[in-house]
């Protein structure tokens, strides 16, 4: 069964572990090592996410955004990308970089972390460009329970993180954009039936331990064509545990067909990639 | 191969309902996995006060299983502790006995589980120290657990040092600190994640000590996910095969010629 992982992460990890070392200032040599990865473990086709570390200068979300694009230029038979912006910048800023990025064939979506909750107003203009362009929104979601934790993960506390309810606001706002709500694992059970009546919202099921059930459940209330499968690879998540999520859920067939690989060829339009042939 | 998973469960818990429900699913999904060998505890157990009323139920219903062996999950702060584990020892075939010291609420230095670990040294019993079994940071506001303390964990087991502890659900960063120790503790691979999470440790442990063990977290986890990371995994194939039961077994007869 061919697999399209919508969700890996390979900008922020400087090493892999001492045989597979990812350049970090060579995007081919990267892009090359990924599908390394990916052969070894039957992905045909991965959206490569932008650079996301909350709270990113102008500088650097170009930056990001540009590595992404070379990226995708370098192995275009089995990348697509997602660019990333900050919506916490200016509205001009926002909205030429969106333009500058959007308008290139590379990138297919724009990815949103943490840094505005997206209730916000100023998702607006993101919401528009996506629009305008035709591309999928994928929002960071999660619903934490341990508020008052000031380390590690509590770096997601701040003001700007979104749960799926907030992703539901979104979605009812804007109706026609698609949108991915990330980590069906960390969304759980309330946050499948917050996006029920959304028709526009999408879940990975990246992310998380591979606790059993929540596919299944997820594939009870929303259906099969509202799930697509991601890894959160290489660095915050292994391969293993992500793929057993789907693998080993007690879904049909045609279920499991649609949500590793053709809602995402249906939603990113993807039918052009030799691999997934 | 043969594949023993020493962390296996069983039974109801309120917060997850788990794709296997039922002990003919659960059997069928370890044997789709090439699990041959799987202990298995009640999960009411866990909170429940008295062990002995899912336990035992379990224990004979398991029976009808090749595939599986019962673990006793003990309280040392009840005062039957001993009575009830002695009594289980001679009706089913134990693999191990199990605590669940952040549950229950005792301290890893607490008397009595010095005392439950001489018993279990007497009786050859590997003693299963979970770790946690869900994710902190998904857990319900009034139900939170904090996770049973590696180091903690690690003392105890340098000075019980007749007793094979193994610890389970450690992350990649605990499984490192029990490894490390200078104790026998070993530790299963059910949480380790990341990219290539065995070859990660091995870089990161500089070499795979022989204490690492395969377990699932099934149900709560899909056992397909530890099967993967022997599958996956970018090892010689004897370090593989020590993951899968070859550590264990070998740790057990170690055990048995010492004494």
């Amino acid at each position: 069964m061919k697999i399209i992982d919508v969700h890996i992460h390979p900008h922020h990890v400087p090493q892999l572990f001492p045989d597979h070392t990812l350049p970090l200032n060579d995007p081919a040599g990267r892009a090359d090592t990924l599908v390394k990865l990916m052969d070894a473990t039957g992905v045909a086709v991965s959206g490569i996410l932008g650079r996301v570390p909350p709270f990113q200068s102008e500088r650097e979300v170009r930056e990001g955004n540009d590595f992404t694009v070379a990226m995708v230029r370098a192995r275009p038979d089995r990348f697509y990308g997602m660019c990333f912006i900050n919506p916490l910048h200016s509205p001009s800023f926002v909205a030429g970089e969106l333009d500058r990025v959007l308008s290139q064939p590379e990138i297919r979506g724009i990815k949103l972390e943490i840094d505005v909750n997206c209730r916000d107003f100023r998702l607006d203009l993101v919401m528009s460009k996506a629009r305008e362009y035709r591309a999928v929104v994928l929002q960071h979601c999660w619903y934490l329970s341990f508020w008052n934790d000031t380390s590690g993960e509590g770096r997601y506390r701040q003001q700007g993180r979104s749960e799926p309810h907030d992703v539901a606001d979104l979605a009812r706002r804007f109706p026609d954009v698609p949108i991915i709500m990330a980590h069906l694992d960390g969304c759980g059970v309330r946050g499948v039936l917050d996006v029920k009546d959304c028709p526009n919202v999408r879940i990975d099921t990246s992310g998380g331990q591979p606790f059993s059930g929540i596919v299944e459940y997820a594939v009870r209330h929303l259906g099969a064509e509202r799930l697509l499968f991601g890894s959160d690879r290489p660095g915050a998540r292994g391969f293993e545990s992500q793929l057993a999520r789907v693998q080993g859920a007690a879904i049909s067939e045609e279920a499991r067909r649609k949500i590793f690989s053709e809602n995402a060829i249906n939603l990113f339009r993807l039918n052009e990639f030799a691999a997934i042939a | 191969m043969k594949i023993i998973d020493v962390n296996a469960s069983f039974g109801f818990w309120p917060l997850q309902r788990f794709t296997h429900q039922t002990l003919d699913a659960l059997e069928e999904a370890m044997a789709r996995n090439g699990i041959t060998e799987a202990w298995v505890s009640a999960i009411e157990s866990i909170l429940f006060p008295d062990p002995d009323e899912f336990d035992l139920p379990l224990f004979r219903k398991l029976a009808e299983f090749p595939r599986f062996r019962p673990v006793k999950t003990v309280n040392p702060l009840l005062a039957n502790w001993r009575e009830s584990c002695t009594a289980a020892l001679k009706e089913f075939p134990l693999a191990a006995l199990k605590i669940f010291p952040n549950y229950h609420g005792y301290p890893l230095g607490h008397v009595e589980l010095r005392q439950l670990a001489d018993f279990a040294a007497e009786y050859r019993l590997p003693v299963l120290v979970p770790l946690r079994i869900n994710d902190e940071r998904n857990q319900p506001t009034a139900l939170e657990m904090t996770p049973v303390d590696p180091h903690g964990l690690a003392r105890l087991a340098a000075e019980a040092e007749t007793t094979t502890f193994v610890a389970l659900c450690a992350t990649k960063e605990e499984a490192a600190t029990l490894l490390q120790s200078p104790s026998r503790v070993m530790t299963d691979i059910s949480f380790l994640d990341g990219e290539q999470p065995l070859l990660l440790l091995k870089h990161r442990l500089k070499g795979l000590p022989p204490r690492l063990l395969f377990g699932s977290h099934a149900p709560f986890f899909y056992p397909e996910s530890s099967a993967f990371k022997l599958q996956y995994a970018q090892l010689p194939r004897e370090e593989i095969e020590g993951i899968a039961s070859g550590n264990l077994c070998a740790a057990m007869e170690a055990e048995h010629a010492a004494r």
